[in-house]
């Protein structure tokens, strides 16, 4: 009996069954930029295994050092975050827990940046790509961060007061809004800096791309005469073309890249302002005037603020202000269930960054 | 159809004939200020219905006050909001209530600012000014505009009418320098033409470069700071003409003109001291007032203005130079009528038309610039009943104000009837312990900013406030020592309903009419004097106030429900304490004020930290060659106390003034 057993259940034949390693979101800054003037820019972190909001993450990271004036993006990219702030003209870059990093000469490393005239430029958004992080300034330039060096290694001028960036096949693309006058989109070759301008509707804010290479554009034109239209523009054709006019002013893509999702803020026929939830499908280019999330009763979506997904698990977070008070973030899991929702300690949350680990 | 009906009522009350002069009150204290020899309606504090305080020139030189707002941080009732420094704005907001729904009057004449609907009261200087008062809700004096019945109360600058002692001619010189670059000096001369015709004139420049220190504590990469860009070039002028012909009456004429450049240093940022922003202002107005009596109970006063406002805003930055300009127009007329029943009962009536208008260039709004244009009717009627022991001062308020806009605008119109009752009651003879109580209602309408800068829809409610009160006073004295005691104390409860909240441009601006506000308030004043024989005394002047203003909106939101709203402080109050004496008057003063919130959810964050804020005056009367001279020193923040009254605006710390004048 006992001689059996030993030849059919050898310890050295028994294999774990592999599982690739897991990478998951391993927590979410919210960025809050406060308000204009007021020096109130919060970041907070939270953690979603355990549902708990820690503020002032920046300020206990850096014994009493605030972000400052307006907060208003920050990109994390591999193991450094880039927080800018437009109002104080800086740009931190923080670990991943948000103390700043230092130079080799001992400074702590934040970069203020300024023209020939030694006016501030006011960073306003950033985005990464190999190895360089791109970042528009308010005065018409954008600037190219080196990760490694941690300093500014060049700058090329766009439009006028250039907001959110995106990078497709090699070219970066900003949104020129011109303060509102604005009509172009600059794209710009990564490799020998040369720009092209784009015409697109007047008062281009917001850009993203898919994992496609399509760039889409959200113009807020003036609410009057032109209203809010999401274009997509096409890298490989150079064509333009309108997905729908008066359905967004905010978007994201969701994880699966098959749609995006949409907040809409406009004004209806008696001018008082309203508020949309939609999504436009990528794959049949439609829009889905269902609303990509179910409300909970304690949300009010005219507030709605910021849009982000979560790259892991398709969660979308909707941060909500009303420019006074502090703002709220609500959790949706990817099909628009509510999951939950708390306060983000600060006003004016722009958005949810996520960092992600292996588990 | 309404404005032709005003437009008769106005024609009707100047064709009517005669009346005939009133007797004035006089302030019933053992400290009587200077006689003058023409008539001046002295208001009296103690017998008011309304609470109502008065500071003369007199005593704005002893206590060493050397602006309209050092006065007004004195007054119980009123927040300040003082954006810092001599070229900061300054507006007062009334019992937890806007600062639009504040009046500010230049002798008799309310002053108008249609584009934000608040007066920075810091292009008035106090240089030729024989009384500065604060009326809360309204005066017993029913004789005035329609205008001044319409607000939460009314500030009033009262000029000086020349007093001819011993010559033709008088006049006063002074020259004022002081710390961060202050140089002011002032000259003003009078001239008696002959029994009914007098020219007073009056100019003053005041410069500063305004570069004070500051600590920013919570800002670890610049903490010592000089306030960059907040120099102040100011020039005033005004010539005042009085014209008295005898049985038809007297006229009163003024041109005023005040040109300012000054630097905006904005708000304290943290990390960036970048400042670039300059604000140029002209303001021109001519504005009289003529009087006569019609028969011996009708008497009669018809005021007019125009006011002419330019302003030039330009920044540079993000390589790029901006510029707005605006161009205000006022056009003013006012009729007045007292009839006088009998010596104790009198109405009046007044009708006040006025036409404003406002140009301007702002690049954002390029396309959609409105052009705004507003017609104002105001029609007054009033009742007083006035005996020793008793005064009822009644008043109804009809409001039509029409409003003509151009590019995808609709035409506004307001109208509204607002009642005003007071009463004030002495019960017993021996003393003069007064009681008082008033009900007032009132609106404002929605400012041009609020309108057609802030948002896209352009129609708003004006907003709507009550406010009550009940008070008492006592005025006497002690003892041969105490010899003057003079004390009020008012509880008060207002509302505004439809307050006006604008959320701001770029993104999704909105203007509503949302918010509501309960405000409950104490207002203590406590005035008196010592003497401590033939020709010393100790002034001593306080007073405090408290105030619950709690914003009321939505009680389904815990962030802002009953939170305080903005930078209204629950405890404030100020006290000076001045010692009179032949060598060197000296006095020190106190203004504090307790913590307030920039945002209406009153967290930790939102705090602005309170303050007190100490000075030091010394004023000393020379007699050189003949002449009355006088030498002022004032030290000011003795303790250099780094404070805010407004988020991110520090006021400046210690600093020093010097002043040297004299009259002829």
């Amino acid at each position: 009996m006992l001689a059996f057993a030993f030849v059919s259940c050898d310890s050295d034949d028994f294999e774990e069954p592999w599982v690739e390693p897991e990478v998951i979101t391993t927590g979410v800054y919210i960025l809050n930029s406060g308000q204009d003037g007021k020096n109130n820019a919060i970041l907070s972190y939270y953690n979603p295994e355990t549902n708990v909001l820690t503020g002032k993450i920046f300020q206990n990271q850096n014994d009493g050092l605030i972000i400052g004036d307006t907060g208003n993006d920050m990109v994390i990219y591999g193991n450094k975050m880039y927080i800018l702030a437009s109002g104080s003209n800086k740009i931190y870059i923080t670990d991943l827990k948000g103390k700043l990093l230092k130079y080799s000469n001992g400074n702590d490393a934040i970069i203020e940046p300024l023209n020939a005239s030694n006016q501030p430029q006011k960073p306003r958004e950033g985005v990464a790509y190999e190895g360089k992080v791109y970042v528009s300034l308010f005065d018409g330039y954008v600037a190219q961060i080196d990760t490694t060096s941690m300093a500014i290694t060049k700058t090329v001028q766009v439009g006028t007061y250039p907001e959110q960036l995106t990078v497709a096949k090699n070219k970066l693309y900003v949104a020129n809004s011109g303060y509102g006058q604005g009509s172009t989109v600059s794209e710009v070759d990564l490799s020998s800096f040369t720009v092209k301008t784009i015409d697109v509707v007047k008062n281009p804010n917001k850009i993203l791309t898919d994992k496609n290479n399509f760039v889409y554009i959200i113009s807020w034109g003036d609410y009057q005469n032109t209203q809010a239209v999401l274009q997509k523009y096409d890298p490989s054709t150079g064509k333009l073309t309108t997905l729908g006019t008066k359905i967004a002013s905010k978007m994201a893509l969701s994880k699966d890249n098959d749609k995006l999702f949409l907040i809409c803020s406009t004004y209806d026929e008696s001018w008082s302002p309203t508020t949309k939830l939609q999504s436009f499908n990528l794959t049949t280019n439609t829009l889905d005037e269902k609303s990509f999330i179910t409300v909970p009763a304690n949300m009010d979506i005219s507030k709605a603020y910021s849009l982000d997904v979560d790259p892991i698990n398709g969660d979308i977070y909707i941060g909500t202000s009303d420019y006074s008070t502090n703002g709220n973030m609500y959790i949706f899991s990817a099909d628009g269930t509510y999951k939950t929702s708390f306060g983000t300690g600060g006003i004016n949350p722009m958005g949810a960054y996520f960092v992600t680990g292996v588990k | 159809m309404r404005i032709l009906f005003s437009t008769f009522l106005f024609f009707y009350s100047f064709a009517c004939t005669s009346l005939l002069a009133q007797t004035n009150d006089s302030i019933k204290t053992q400290k009587l200020s200077e006689v003058e020899v023409s008539a001046h309606i002295k208001p009296s504090a103690a017998r008011s219905t309304t609470p109502l305080q008065v500071i003369t020139s007199e005593s704005i030189t002893e206590q060493g006050l050397q602006s309209v707002s050092d006065v007004v941080r004195r007054f119980n009732g009123v927040v300040l909001k003082d954006y810092g420094g001599i070229g900061g704005l300054k507006t007062v907001a009334i019992r937890g209530m806007g600062a639009e729904h504040t009046a500010i009057s230049y002798d008799g004449i309310t002053v108008s600012n249609v584009l934000s609907g608040q007066v920075d009261i810091g292009r008035f200087a106090l240089d030729n000014i024989s009384a500065v008062s604060l009326s809360i809700s309204q005066s017993d004096d029913i004789f005035q505009t329609a205008r001044v019945l319409g607000s939460a109360g009314v500030l009033n600058l009262q000029t000086a009418i020349p007093s001819f002692n011993e010559h033709n001619h008088e006049g006063k010189a002074r020259i004022t320098t002081g710390s961060f670059g202050l140089f002011n000096p002032v000259l003003d001369y009078s001239h008696k033409i002959s029994n009914s015709f007098a020219i007073s004139a009056n100019g003053s420049w005041q410069r500063a470069d305004g570069n004070y220190p500051f600590k920013q504590e919570d800002d670890k990469l610049l903490p010592d700071r000089k306030r960059k860009n907040s120099d102040v070039d100011i020039f005033r002028t005004e010539i005042n003409i009085f014209n008295n012909f005898g049985k038809s009456g007297d006229l009163r004429a003024k041109i005023y003109y005040f040109d300012s450049e000054r630097g905006l240093p904005g708000s304290v940022t943290i990390a960036n001291d970048y400042a670039a922003e300059r604000l140029w202002d002209k303001n021109f107005f001519t504005q009289m007032v003529y009087n006569t009596t019609f028969s011996p109970k009708l008497k009669f006063r018809s005021q007019a203005k125009y006011d002419y406002t330019f302003t030039r805003y330009v920044i540079e930055e993000l390589s790029d130079r901006k510029t707005n300009r605006y161009k205000q127009h006022e056009i003013y007329l006012s009729n007045a009528l007292l009839y006088t029943i009998n010596n104790n009962f009198s109405a009046s009536l007044a009708e006040d038309l006025s036409y404003n208008t406002l140009n301007n260039d702002m690049a954002t709004f390029a396309d959609n610039l409105p052009y705004p244009k507003r017609y104002n009717s105001l029609t007054g009627i009033a009742a007083k009943y006035d005996i020793k022991q008793f005064t009822a001062t009644a008043s109804l308020l009809a409001t039509y104000i029409s409003e003509e806009v151009k590019n995808n605008s609709d035409n506004n119109t307001y109208k509204r009837l607002t009642p005003t009752i007071s009463a004030s009651y002495q019960p017993f003879d021996v003393t003069n312990l007064r009681f008082r109580v008033s009900y007032k209602e009132l609106f404002r309408v929605p400012t041009f900013t609020e309108l057609y800068y802030s948002s896209i829809s352009k129609k708003l409610n004006p907003e709507l406030a009550r406010q009550f009160n009940m008070g008492a006073t006592w005025v006497g004295s002690i003892s041969d020592v105490l010899n003057y005691v003079n004390a009020s104390l008012d509880v008060y409860y207002n509302n505004v309903r439809d307050k006006i909240i604008i959320i701001p441009y770029p993104f999704m601006a909105s203007s509503t009419n949302l918010g509501k506000v309960r405000i409950k308030g104490v207002d203590l004043k406590l005035a008196t004097n010592i003497s401590l024989g033939d020709k010393m005394n100790v002034d001593i002047n306080g007073s405090y106030s408290y105030m619950e203003a709690l914003d009321m909106t939505d009680p389904g939101n815990s962030k802002t429900y009953k939170n305080q709203i903005q930078y209204t402080p629950k405890h404030s109050g100020a006290i000076t304490v001045g010692f009179n004496n032949p060598w060197v008057n000296f006095s020190y003063s106190i203004v504090a004020a307790n913590k307030r919130y920039f945002n209406i959810q009153n967290i930790k964050d939102n705090r602005i930290n309170g303050y007190s804020d100490h000075s030091i005056s010394l004023y000393k009367k020379l007699r050189i060659k003949g002449y009355d001279c006088y030498l002022q020193g004032n030290l000011l923040n003795i303790w250099n106390e780094n404070y805010d009254i407004i988020a991110y605006y520090p006021m400046p710390g210690r600093s020093f003034k010097i002043t040297g004048g004299f009259k002829f």
